[in-house]
């Protein structure tokens, strides 16, 4: 860490004058940066036999001023300004009173935190290190098995900042995710002081605000939105779990998906809208859909543009051109020039496979393989369809005999095709599918009994292939009270009703999706999880649910994790957002993001790939100058 | 009649006599004439650019013709005041600070301004 602290450079002057080992400030070792040195002073060492008055005489006769004296009759000296210090060393040099001179070398702290996990962030320092943190958390938390360990030097250039800032804390960043446990062990300290702020006629009494349940307290209950807060600010040197890019920060949490990850429009813009209503200058998304332009979206990020605030946002993990055909991902393609769009890179600083790109969408990129930060707390599995196949603990009811209902299915279809020449188990509607159609006029039922009792939160994931007719629907549901979900008079639906076909069509070249819901209206010992095809006169292929699974999560104060994604890229480029608003007071919107994009380092895996061909380079973005503008000139 | 000789000196707030060196000038019959020239700029706003060791280069045909550094205060000035000979100049005008893309302070630039042409009479 360097210091501006006069006493501190006073010792570490002292401790290179007497050519002894200067003690490290603050655990971090010191290094001196050859050919760096102070302007305009210079240091001497006078022959003993000389009086401090003297020295005093000599210095002054040269028109310089002695700043201080030092023990064995060296002094420190200040020159005229404009004043060479090479110059100045010579000339002193030729003085026979004088035994050394030299230049003021600045030394600085190679400013490597002391958080334990510092080792593991590749990102902040590749030295070609194997990320093998455990125990990972939940279905997410994954080691990425390609080019770990990688390159070393392949990172974010952000140990040489630290030199300069590591404090962020005057930027207020706003995390519009999941939410943020806001008590995690690294993150209590580095949370927006919302004091006195209210909203909707609530104090906000813990950083932010749920846009989600519509109150004050934007836990999460997913652990997304806190693995992200982590990168951009986990307090940083403070001897505990992991460090952000600001080792101070100011995080406003602001809650826009659920526990399952899934928000709205509607959350989102009132997520954005709240953080520029409320002082930020950073606003993370690392979200996002693929699918048409969203206006309502788009003028959040125009407001947010007006109030010269940065948006960062993810390309996306499809692993697609965002440019091309219908991949557009939205905010990612949105063109306004307060937005930064963000491709994960691995440890060689390969693109992600993951990792969308797009010359003309995409900006930069950024570590997004192996990314330990802080988490939620600790997942568990309550249902995993894989280990208890359908043919375990499903009730299945039809209110039609002709119909066949929900069947357990474990056949072999490209559809599904096996993992590991498994077959993989389905629940399907007809029993025949894919090759069925369901019956007509019929309610077909299945449910599952899971206890989620004493834990903070749950979600359901599975993915799902519907041919249903407008006269017919798919919906899921649960009970916190048991049974058949939907036999309640006013069921807690979790996708509502709908539909998927236009006609009738075979299934053969449709895709599956990926469904989720929160389970949080459901944590008892007995709650049911369900589904419901409801058909009408007009029959179709119906539907196949797999890979299904229900994640509980019990917040903690202590847990980290590994995840991998285009959202763990993009709060990097936010915390690097911070970092320069707080390190340049004055800049707008416009010098953050051109020192981000300008000053970062090309990339081979991202020539072509991005409207830069840059990764973020923070030291390089710290030294960025603008080239001046508005330039004018008046002959007279 | 434009003059091959040039001659470039720094200056700090001082005034310099700035000769047109090579393209444009005046016709071989018109006299040779100095003016002052004011050169102004909009502020940068990278902390390093207004603070010690920072300040402004001014280029004219894209050499420094003035070095207007930080002295005090919240910025840096913006400004220039060149002395110049019947020609026709090319001026931009760089930033630059102490701090360095390695970390260090050995110093770096921004890229030039878009340049602007003054025509001396």
């Amino acid at each position: 860490m360097c210091s501006s602290n006069t006493g501190k450079l006073l010792q570490i002057a002292a401790g290179m004058l007497l050519g002894i080992a200067v003690p490290a400030a603050q655990g971090a070792p010191l290094q001196a940066a050859t050919g760096q040195y102070v302007p305009g002073e210079v240091l001497v060492r006078f022959h003993q036999s000389l009086t401090a008055a003297k020295r005093a005489a000599i210095v002054s006769a040269m028109g310089n001023a002695v700043r201080t004296d030092y023990r064995n009759s060296w002094v420190r000296i200040s020159l005229p300004t404009g004043r060479s210090v090479r110059q100045a060393v010579a000339d002193y040099r030729t003085d026979p009173d004088v035994a050394v001179a030299q230049p003021n070398y600045r030394y600085h702290a190679m400013a490597v935190p002391d958080d334990p996990y510092f080792g593991e962030l590749w990102a902040f320092q590749n030295t070609g290190q194997t990320v093998s943190y455990s125990p990972l958390q939940g279905v997410y938390g994954q080691i990425y098995p390609t080019h770990n360990p990688g390159t070393a030097g392949d990172d974010m250039d952000i140990v040489p900042a630290w030199s300069h800032i590591t404090d962020c804390s005057r930027v207020i960043v706003a995390v519009v995710d999941t939410g943020v446990n806001y008590n995690q062990q690294d993150l209590s300290g580095n949370m927006w002081n919302s004091a006195g702020v209210t909203y909707n006629g609530a104090s906000l009494v813990h950083s932010g605000y749920n846009f989600i349940g519509n109150n004050n307290d934007p836990m999460d209950y997913n652990g997304h939105g806190t693995h992200v807060a982590g990168i951009i600010g986990a307090e940083g040197n403070n001897a505990s779990g992991t460090t952000g890019v600001c080792w101070k920060a100011s995080i406003m949490a602001v809650r826009v998906l659920d526990a399952s990850g899934s928000g709205t429009t509607s959350s989102v813009v009132q997520g954005i809208d709240f953080a520029v209503a409320n002082g930020a200058k950073v606003i993370n998304l690392s979200l996002g859909a693929n699918g048409p332009s969203d206006p309502l979206f788009s003028d959040a990020i125009t407001n947010a543009e007006n109030s010269g605030v940065v948006v960062v946002t993810a390309a996306g993990n499809n692993g697609v051109d965002n440019d091309s055909g219908n991949n557009a991902t939205y905010p990612c393609d949105f063109s306004q020039p307060n937005l930064i769009c963000v491709a994960a890179l691995d440890q060689s600083y390969s693109l992600a496979s993951f990792s969308d790109w797009g010359p003309t969408s995409v900006d930069v990129g950024a570590p997004g393989t192996n990314i330990l930060s802080t988490y939620a707390g600790t997942n568990a599995t309550a249902y995993d369809s894989n280990a208890t196949p359908f043919t375990s603990g499903w009730t299945e009811t039809e209110t039609s005999a002709s119909s066949s209902g929900w069947t357990p299915w474990t056949g072999s279809s490209p559809l599904i095709p096996p993992v590991n020449g498994a077959p993989v188990p389905a629940l399907t509607d007809p029993s025949n599918w894919p090759s069925g159609v369901y019956a007509s006029n019929t309610d077909d039922d299945a449910y599952q009994t899971v206890n989620l009792s004493g834990v903070n939160a749950a979600a359901f994931y599975a993915y799902l292939y519907a041919n249903v007719t407008s006269d017919g629907s798919i919906a899921l549901a649960c009970s916190p009270t048991g049974g058949d979900p939907f036999a309640a008079a006013s069921p807690d639906y979790l996708i509502a009703p709908t539909y998927t076909d236009t006609a009738p069509t075979a299934p053969s070249g449709a895709s599956f999706i990926p469904v989720s819901a929160d389970l949080s209206g459901c944590l008892t010992t007995g709650c049911t999880v369900g589904l419901r095809l409801a058909t009408g006169p007009t029959q179709d292929y119906g539907a196949a649910l797999f890979d299904l699974y229900i994640e509980t999560l019990t917040l903690n104060t202590s847990t980290y994790n590994v995840l991998n994604g285009t959202s763990m890229a993009t709060p990097e480029v936010s915390g690097l957002a911070a970092m320069l608003f707080a390190f340049n007071p004055l800049d707008t919107y416009s010098d953050v993001v051109n020192a981000i994009e300008q000053g970062g380092r090309p990339v081979a895996s991202l020539a072509g790939m991005t409207t830069t061909g840059n990764a973020i380079d923070v030291m390089k973005s710290l030294a960025y100058l603008s080239p001046p503008t508005g330039l004018s000139a008046t002959v007279h | 009649m434009v003059t091959k000789i040039c001659f470039w000196a720094t200056a700090l707030l001082t005034p310099i006599v700035l000769s047109a060196c090579g393209g444009g000038g005046t016709p071989s019959s018109a006299p040779t004439t100095t003016h002052s020239v004011s050169i102004s700029w909009n502020a940068a706003h990278q902390s390093g650019v207004n603070g010690p060791g920072g300040g402004y280069q001014v280029l004219v045909n894209g050499q420094v013709a003035a070095t207007v550094p930080y002295v005090s205060g919240t910025l840096t000035p913006t400004s220039a005041q060149l002395v110049m000979k019947t020609g026709l100049y090319s001026v931009a005008v760089r930033a630059y600070a102490t701090l360095d893309a390695q970390g260090g302070s050995s110093g770096s630039y921004s890229a030039p301004s878009q340049p602007l042409l003054v025509l001396v009479p």
